[in-house]
C-alpha cells in the first residue's frame, strides 16, 4: 500500500483528535479558582479540624499525625461540598469577611443557625494521610487522601 | 449515473467482489483511515464508562423501573407501549439488575443504527456514502448519548434505519411484510414508531407496478404491522397476568394515546419546540456529576458539524424539492455528478425522497399537534438525515471529503467528553456547552 502525503495529513488529524480528547479536557490543575457550596453553622468554628503531619503551601492541619495541637494561623478546615458531598480541605474560611461577619452576628445574638457558605478558592493540591472531624469532641477518622484549597473569598448566602 | 431507471436508481449491483475491491481501496485512503477513526472513537465512546453513574440518568427511571416491574410481574406504570421496557427486562435478567443490565439494548441498538446507516447510504447514494455516514453517525453525541442510556428513543433510531434499508430494495411483498412487521415492533416501543412504515410505503409508491398491485402490498404490509403490534402489546399484558385479549389491547392503547394527547401545557424545563430542534436550542444533559473542581456530564448535544450541515442542506433540499416539484426530481436525470445541490437531488431523487418521507413522519406527530416536545422525538429523523448528508459529502471532490471527515473528526474529539462521562473542568464543560440552554 502506497502512503501518499494525504495519508500523512490523515495521520496527523488522528493524532491532533487523539491530542484533544487527552489532553483537552483541562482537568484540575494546582492554581486553578473552583466555586464551592457549603454549610456552617457557629459552632464549625471550633468542631471542623483535621490532623496531619503534612503541610501544602504552608496550610496545615490543626493538629499533627499523632494528634497534639500545631500552632498555625489559618488551619485547614474539612468541609462537606453541598454538590457532590466530597470532603476538602479548606484554608481560610474563618478569616474571609462575610464569613466573620456572620459568625459574630450569630454569637451575639446566640443563634444556632445553619447557612450556606459559597466561596471561591484556589486549588493547592492533595494531602495524603489525613484525618478529619466534624464535632469537637469526636476522634479523628480514618486517614484518607484529600484535595486541598486555599480561600480567596466567601459569602453567605443563605441562611435555612 | 446517467440514464438510469427510476425503479433501479437506488439499487447498485456491481459484483460483490467488485464492490469488496472498492471497500478495500477506501478504507485504505486517507480518508477511509478518519472514517476509521472516527467509527473506533465513537465505539470507544459509546462504551467508555458505561456503568457510570450507578444510579438512573434522566429518564431512565420510567423505564428501568417498569422493566423490573415486567420482571416480577407487576403491572406497567408507563406511559408507553410495552416492548421497549420489555427489551430492557431481557437484558436485566441475563446481565442483572445493573446500570449494564439497563444500557446495554441501547448500545447494541446504537451500533446496529451505524451499520444500518453505513449499508443504507452505501445503497442509496454511493459505497462511499456507506463510509462516510458510518463516520457520521458513530461519532455523533446524540446518537451517542442514546447509545448510553437505557432510553427508548435509541430504538426508534434503530428501526427508523432499517426501513429506510428495506426500502432501498425493490418493493416485493415479503418485503413489504417485513416492513409491516418492523413497524408493528416500533410502534410497540412509541407510538411515534408508526413513522417507521413511511419508506416502505414510498417505496411501494414508486416501484413500478400496477395500482392495484400496490394498494394490495399496502394492505398487506398494514396487516402485517397491526397483527405485530397486537401480539407484541398482548404478550407484554399476559407478561404481567392482565386480561390480553385484542380488545384489552385495544381499550390499553386507547387509554395511553388519549393520555399522550393531553400532555400539551409545555411546562416541563426539558421541553422544546420542534422548531428549536434546528440549531439545537436545548439539547438535554441526560447526566451531570460534579466534584471538586471536576464535571462528569453526558450531554445529547451532536457532533455540531453533522448536526448544522444535515439542518442546511435539509432545508435547501426541501427548498428545492418544493420548487422543482417531486415529479421532476423523480424523472431520470442526465445531470453529471457534480457538487451541487441541485444536481445531488436531480441524480438521488428517489433516494432522497425515501429518507426524507422517514424524517418527516418522526416529526409530523409534533409538528401537526401541541403534545409536548423533547428534542429526543428529533433523535430517528436526525438519524436518517445524517444519510443524506453522507451522500452529499462523498459526491463532493476527494479533498472536500476529506476536509469534513477531518472537521467531524476534530469536533468529535473536542466534545469527546462530554459524551462518555470523561472527567473535565467547569471551564472545559462550559466551553463545549457554551450555549446557556445547552448546560
Amino acid at each position: 500500500m502506497a502512503l501518499s502525503k494525504d495519508h500523512a495529513v490523515a495521520v496527523i488529524v488522528i493524532l491532533a483528535a487523539a491530542c484533544i480528547v487527552i489532553f483537552g479536557r483541562r482537568t484540575l490543575a494546582v492554581g486553578d479558582s473552583v466555586g464551592v457550596g457549603f454549610t456552617l453553622v457557629p459552632q464549625d468554628a471550633v468542631a471542623l479540624a483535621c490532623s496531619s503531619d503534612g503541610s501544602l503551601s504552608d496550610a496545615k492541619c490543626e493538629y499533627d499525625g499523632a494528634g497534639n495541637p500545631i500552632d498555625t494561623k489559618e488551619p485547614l478546615r474539612p468541609v462537606v461540598l453541598t454538590s457532590s458531598r466530597d470532603v476538602v480541605l479548606l484554608s481560610g474560611i474563618w478569616a474571609s469577611a462575610g464569613v466573620q461577619d456572620w459568625l459574630q452576628e450569630a454569637r451575639r445574638r446566640e443563634r444556632d443557625e445553619r447557612v450556606e457558605v459559597s466561596c471561591l478558592v484556589k486549588y493547592i493540591g492533595t494531602m495524603h494521610d489525613v484525618a478529619v472531624r466534624f464535632r469537637e469532641h469526636d476522634a479523628f477518622g480514618a486517614r484518607v487522601r484529600l484535595r486541598v484549597a486555599t480561600v480567596s473569598e466567601c459569602r453567605v448566602t443563605k441562611k435555612e | 449515473m446517467e440514464g438510469r431507471s427510476v425503479s433501479t436508481e437506488v439499487i447498485h449491483d456491481p459484483s460483490i467482489r467488485s464492490r469488496f475491491e472498492r471497500a478495500k481501496a477506501l478504507v485504505s485512503s486517507p480518508a477511509g483511515w478518519l472514517v476509521v477513526a472516527a467509527i473506533a472513537l465513537g465505539v470507544f465512546l459509546r462504551f467508555h464508562a458505561f456503568d457510570f453513574p450507578q444510579s438512573f440518568l434522566f429518564d431512565e427511571h420510567h423505564f428501568v423501573n417498569n422493566a423490573r416491574n415486567y420482571i416480577s410481574g407487576r403491572a406497567d406504570q408507563n406511559d408507553h407501549p410495552p416492548f421497549g421496557k420489555l427489551l430492557i427486562a431481557q437484558s436485566m435478567v441475563i446481565l442483572g439488575d445493573t446500570p449494564v443490565g439497563w444500557r446495554l439494548p441501547s448500545a447494541i441498538s446504537g451500533l446496529l443504527t451505524i451499520g444500518l446507516g453505513a449499508v443504507a447510504a452505501g445503497r442509496l447514494f454511493s459505497l462511499e456514502a456507506g463510509f462516510v455516514a458510518g463516520a457520521l453517525l458513530g461519532l455523533d453525541g446524540f446518537l451517542i448519548s442514546y447509545s448510553r442510556a437505557g432510553l427508548l428513543d435509541g430504538f426508534l433510531a434503530t428501526g427508523a434505519m432499517s426501513s429506510v434499508v428495506l426500502a432501498t430494495f425493490p418493493s416485493t411483498v415479503p418485503l413489504a411484510a417485513l416492513g409491516g412487521v418492523l413497524t408493528g415492533i416500533a410502534m410497540n416501543i412509541k407510538f411515534s414508531g408508526v413513522a417507521v412504515f413511511a419508506p416502505v410505503l414510498v417505496n411501494i409508491l414508486l416501484t413500478p407496478q400496477s395500482n392495484a398491485r400496490r394498494i394490495r402490498t399496502i394492505a398487506f404490509a398494514g396487516l402485517c404491522a397491526t397483527i405485530t403490534y397486537f401480539l407484541l402489546f398482548s404478550y407484554g399484558l399476559r407478561v404481567v397476568a392482565h386480561p390480553a385479549s385484542v380488545a384489552d389491547v385495544v381499550a390499553k392503547s386507547r387509554a395511553l394515546l388519549h393520555h399522550h394527547l393531553e400532555l400539551t401545557d409545555m411546562k416541563n424545563p426539558a421541553t422544546s419546540g420542534w422548531v428549536t430542534w434546528a440549531l439545537p436550542v436545548r439539547p438535554l444533559v441526560l447526566g451531570y456529576v460534579e466534584h471538586f473542581g471536576e464535571v462528569r456530564a453526558l450531554t445529547s448535544l451532536g457532533n455540531v458539524v453533522v448536526w448544522w450541515s444535515t439542518v442546511s442542506l435539509t432545508l435547501a433540499l426541501v427548498g428545492l424539492i418544493v420548487w422543482l416539484g417531486i415529479g421532476r426530481i423523480l424523472q431520470p436525470s442526465d445531470e453529471k455528478r457534480s457538487g451541487g445541490v441541485r444536481a445531488f437531488v436531480q441524480v438521488h431523487g428517489r433516494s432522497i425522497c425515501i429518507v426524507l418521507s422517514s424524517a418527516l413522519s418522526f416529526v409530523a406527530p409534533w409538528v401537526a399537534t401541541h403534545r409536548d416536545s423533547y428534542i429526543y422525538h428529533f433523535l430517528p429523523t436526525y438519524a436518517v438525515l445524517v444519510l443524506i448528508s453522507a451522500g452529499f459529502v462523498a459526491a463532493q471532490t476527494a479533498r472536500l471529503t476529506f476536509a469534513v471527515l477531518a472537521l467531524v473528526l476534530l469536533v468529535g474529539a473536542f466534545y469527546a467528553p462530554v459524551w462518555s462521562f470523561m472527567p473535565l473542568s467547569p471551564q472545559a464543560y462550559h466551553a463545549r456547552l457554551f450555549l446557556e440552554s445547552w448546560r
